[in-house]
């Protein structure tokens, strides 16, 4: 799957696809929930938390 | 000329904002990201918007008045010329595409538009102050702007090289 099409499937552009890939955004917990899902997967299997602040 | 330069500016401002949001829509650009780059901007702008009103009561206070219109005119500038490129900065620093191989030129593209922004800002002022020193303030920035610029092209070429 492309940043673009993972961005259309969960309404975001391809830049927010990227920053949230590149660690430089936290996505809120309804667009986590919305990436997950389009993967099949629970949330925590496609995110991993890090106690550190945004870059 | 003056109800030009209001009502003008305002409906080219409002025009510009309409069709940009409108083809942002179409790219799924209006996301929970651009809110939150929106919101970091605006809070940020304010915060030289502040400044400003200090500099221009300082102004007052040493007796060089400029007047509310003109003055006012000056923190609309600052307030959405800080707003505007806070936001591109933000942008370009959070949608860096690590596999992107034309990142140098909108790298250059950017740094370009922010000198031309910051050269407007201070000749506007200028203009409405009638005081060309205004100009020497822009030197600053804009000599900020071009190390900036150099080290990221240099940056981008040591990483392609």
């Amino acid at each position: 799957m492309t940043q673009e099409q993972l961005g259309e499937i969960v309404g975001v552009s391809r830049q927010s696809v990227i920053a949230i890939e590149t660690m430089k955004y936290n996505p809120s917990l309804e667009l986590a929930y919305k990436i997950a899902k389009a993967f099949n997967m629970q949330i925590e299997e496609v995110f991993v938390f890090e106690d550190k602040e945004e870059k | 000329m003056v109800y030009l330069g209001i009502y003008g500016g305002l409906l080219f401002g409002i025009a510009g904002w309409y069709f940009g949001r409108r083809n942002a829509a179409k790219k799924n650009e209006l996301d929970e990201m651009r809110a939150y780059m929106s919101a970091k901007s605006r809070s940020l702008s304010w915060y030289f918007t502040i400044a400003t009103i200090f500099v221009l009561m300082s102004l007052e206070i040493l007796g060089h008045s400029i007047g509310t219109i003109p003055s006012l005119g000056i923190l609309l500038f600052v307030h959405l010329g800080i707003w505007g490129l806070t936001f591109i900065i933000l942008q370009s620093r959070m949608t860096n595409d690590p596999d992107d191989t034309s990142k140098g030129k909108i790298q250059l593209l950017q740094g370009i538009a922010i000198g031309v922004s910051i050269l407007i800002i201070f000749a506007t002022i200028s203009f409405l102050t009638v005081d060309w020193r205004f100009m020497l303030v822009a030197i600053l920035p804009v000599l900020l702007n071009i190390l900036i610029m150099r080290k990221k092209q240099a940056r981008n070429d040591n990483k392609a090289g």
